[in-house]
């Protein structure tokens, strides 16, 4: 028994400093990259967190990334303003209103940007289950340590048991560190936009999107609060969009309409691209939640025009 | 609670714990209490269920014990089995047999629908609900004696590390074992864990790795091509694998630290050269108690038609089979093509034997290899039907097989990581199959031992999918 015991304690020493050692490795990869932007989810994801500097950055989920393209915002800018304006989309996958938040106070924290723009997606307020929740942290969880934003983030929506784990560096790490390597692969600098070239078939019909629960969760309301607080007080300009997507949005329900109502508080102007009736097109979309090459073209110069209005 | 939950990783090594510093005379209560506990922090109103199979069994069980005759024991057998199956057929059944029915009157212009039932499945139902019909058989047929404590059935029944997933125990492993209930051992305790290592690195790193790949595919048939198809076709053997044969080794290593030692349910399976092999290595409990209770009968009430009955009791007892599996056409049809290509196996079995004597070919790598991939293509162009919901779906996947080509959809970290696993799977299995030495886990060179333990558990920490779904044998 004795040796039983002796093996048990060498085995979890030996793991302690395993731990220790992936957790200094993940860190000082996350920092050594930081003011790097290469391809993938993860150096894009890393970039937002730890690098971004530019001077508009647009925020939001999946549906922000692939329907605003950066290198053409610059382009129209300078063209009609004269000025040169960098550009860089922040829209990233599975990510709500707490995940904007987060990254708008290491922004204004590096380098205060001229605007920012907020994607809003009509559920954003609306509660999410455990898994949902789970899905959103575990790509963040790496940057705790090296984030203090994100750690406030990961202590406001994660469980108890979350975050007893979560100590653990190598639960920190997981799936995750792999992916860091893809850093070192010096491949095309992106400006974030993801690119869809397929369509969908022009027979597509719009389904309906349901509003199974109109209840909203304070913890988003307060959050989008503190976004436009924080940009107000920081004295950046804040510009709110709705992307279009091939389906029938429930936009009367709880969650856009308290969206709306508090960006009218604060005289945030709201660019619902998604009311132009050209976007009735399929063939403008990669999937129903997604737009093509073809429909961020035209979103694109949509948000442009308010764009140039907040400049002037 | 699952195996892969934080709270297991608490309640587990506590279970054990005490269970070793409680006297003997409390440990069967123990056990039991600690069984009941894990079912309810899943399903509590289900405990009913389990507390009723467990009476039904324990009651009819005494009761063919005092039958006065063969005739009335043979009586009491049948309808134990049949209010033992009651709560399965309700649960798993109802709503496929109505809303067969339904369609049936409908293709035949009858407006009747059929009442339907929106139940949860009571997990492990099919697991226990087959265990205690082989207790009663067993009894029956006095290949074990009848148990008079009911704490002890109901252990047999609920064991936590059996009771969600298998392997399908059987009354004359258990009760003597149930009896017994002695201190783990230290062997015990270190092979058990490391049955469960490796039982975690098969769930977590291999099955929910492929997993994310494969459910990427299969969820959404019509906007992926062939080749994506095929690849996620290919893999999903191994899922399954790695899937239910890491709980599997999760459950016989939980309960080897507890002093229990469980029956096996696979054996490399895909080192298999025949169909019939190969089911003598795959879910091997399942298999076992389908022989035992239906093939053997069948074949021997038919020893007399030769082949034929052979035939017959292999259809019957795959379909069976299937219809265990899961309430719908095309995993019942799955079981029949097991049954059928089994049967084509038999008929042809000589002359098969006669074909590798005469050129030598059974000790010949290449035909053996051969032969493991035929194996292995075969019953993964099955489970396209076992896991498809419908034949359509299932169809259609077939057609865009052999007919679309088109870029292979590829995520990078999932390929890399679940072939990296995979690979390391295969080693290991690999080095069984052909005992090439003792392994790692079990090395005589101490440290080797605990280099390997730790690399695995941070091979799991790392790369596992820690957030990943349940494990797909609980749906049946």
């Amino acid at each position: 028994m004795r040796s039983f015991f002796i093996k048990l304690f060498i085995i979890i020493a030996s793991l302690v400093i395993v731990d220790f050692f992936v957790g200094c490795l993940g860190d000082w990869i996350i920092l050594k990259q930081a003011e790097k932007c290469y391809t993938g989810d993860t150096a894009h994801l890393n970039y937002c967190l730890n690098g971004a500097k530019e001077d508009i950055i647009i925020l939001g989920s999946s549906e922000a990334a692939c329907a605003y393209i950066p290198a053409l915002i610059s382009e129209r800018l300078f063209e009609e303003t004269g000025k040169e304006y960098s550009v860089f989309n922040a829209g990233t996958t599975n990510q709500r209103i707490s995940y904007c938040y987060c990254v708008e106070q290491g922004l204004i924290e590096r380098n205060k940007p001229k605007v920012l723009v907020l994607d809003l997606v009509w559920n954003y307020l609306n509660p999410i289950n455990d898994d949902m929740n789970n899905t959103m942290m575990s790509p963040l969880r790496p940057y705790s340590a090296v984030n203090p934003y994100v750690e406030d983030l990961l202590n406001k929506n994660d469980g108890k048991k979350e975050r007893l784990i979560s100590h653990c560096n190598m639960y920190r790490f997981n799936s995750e560190i792999i992916k860091y390597f893809t850093f070192f692969t010096k491949d095309k600098v992106t400006d974030g936009y993801i690119c869809y070239n397929n369509k969908l078939p022009l027979n597509s019909i719009k389904q309906n999107e349901a509003c199974d629960d109109n209840s909203i969760v304070q913890s988003a309301v307060d959050d989008f609060e503190c976004f436009i607080t924080l940009a107000e007080e920081n004295d950046v300009k804040v510009v709110c969009t709705v992307t279009p997507k091939f389906r029938i949005m429930p936009t009367t329900c709880n969650s856009y309409q308290t969206m709306l109502k508090i960006c009218a508080e604060h005289n945030i102007p709201v660019c619902e691209i998604y009311k132009d009736s050209i976007f009735d097109n399929p063939l403008l979309y990669y999937n129903d939640a997604h737009l093509n090459k073809e429909g961020a073209i035209l979103s694109t110069n949509i948000l442009i025009d308010t764009l140039n209005e907040i400049l002037k | 609670m699952s195996f892969t939950s934080f709270e297991f990783l608490l309640f587990f090594p506590a279970v054990v714990l005490l269970y070793n510093i409680i006297p003997q005379k409390w440990r069967l209560f123990y056990l039991l209490a600690a069984s009941y506990a894990f079912y309810a922090f899943l399903q509590p109103v289900y405990l009913i269920l389990l507390g009723a199979v467990t009476a039904t069994t324990y009651g009819f069980s005494r009761w063919m014990e005092n039958a006065e005759d063969d005739d009335r024991k043979h009586r009491i057998m049948v309808w134990g089995i049949v209010v033992i199956l009651l709560p399965l057929f309700f649960f798993k059944y109802f709503n496929f047999v109505n809303e067969t029915i339904t369609s049936l009157f409908q293709s035949i212009g009858i407006g009747i629908t059929m009442p339907t039932i929106r139940w949860m499945l009571p997990l492990g139902i099919s697991y226990y609900t087959f265990m205690a019909i082989g207790y009663l058989v067993d009894v029956y047929n006095e290949d074990v004696e009848v148990e008079h404590n009911v704490c002890a059935v109901g252990l047999f029944l609920s064991f936590f590390p059996i009771v969600l997933s298998g392997p399908i125990e059987r009354a004359g492993n258990m009760f003597p074992q149930i009896k017994a209930l002695e201190k783990s051992k230290v062997s015990d305790l270190t092979n058990g864990a490391k049955l469960m290592l490796w039982g975690y690195f098969m769930k977590l790193c291999v099955a929910d790795r492929l997993g994310i790949y494969i459910d990427a595919v299969y969820s959404n048939v019509a906007q992926h091509n062939g080749n994506s198809l095929a690849l996620a076709a290919l893999l999903f053997p191994i899922q399954e694998y790695g899937d239910l044969g890491g709980y599997s080794l999760l459950a016989i290593g939980a309960a080897r630290c507890l002093g229990f030692k469980i029956v096996p349910n696979f054996n490399r399976p895909f080192f298999s050269t025949s169909m019939s092999n190969f089911w003598r290595r795959w879910h091997m409990s399942l298999i076992k108690w389908l022989t035992d209770y239906i093939y053997t009968p069948i074949s021997y009430a038919l020893r007399s038609k030769k082949m034929l009955g052979v035939v017959v009791a292999l259809l019957v007892t795959f379909l069976v089979s299937g219809i265990w599996h899961g309430a719908a056409l095309t995993v019942i049809c799955w079981g029949l093509m097991q049954g059928v290509l089994l049967s084509i196996e038999s008929v042809f079995q000589n002359k098969r034997n006669n074909f590798e004597d005469k050129f030598k070919l059974k000790k010949n790598g290449l035909y053996v290899f051969v032969c493991c991939v035929i194996v292995y293509l075969i019953f993964a162009f099955t489970e396209i039907y076992g896991m498809s919901s419908s034949f359509d779906e299932a169809n259609l996947i077939v057609k865009k097989i052999f007919s679309e080509r088109g870029p292979l959809f590829v995520d990078f970290i999932s390929f890399l990581l679940g072939f990296a696993s995979l690979f390391i799977l295969f080693v290991k299995d690999i080095k069984d199959e052909y005992s090439l030495g003792s392994g790692l886990f079990y090395s005589k060179h101490v440290a080797v031992r605990i280099i390997s333990v730790i690399l695995t558990i941070v091979y799991v920490l790392l790369f596992g999918v820690l957030n990943g779904g349940q494990f797909i044998y609980f749906q049946f």
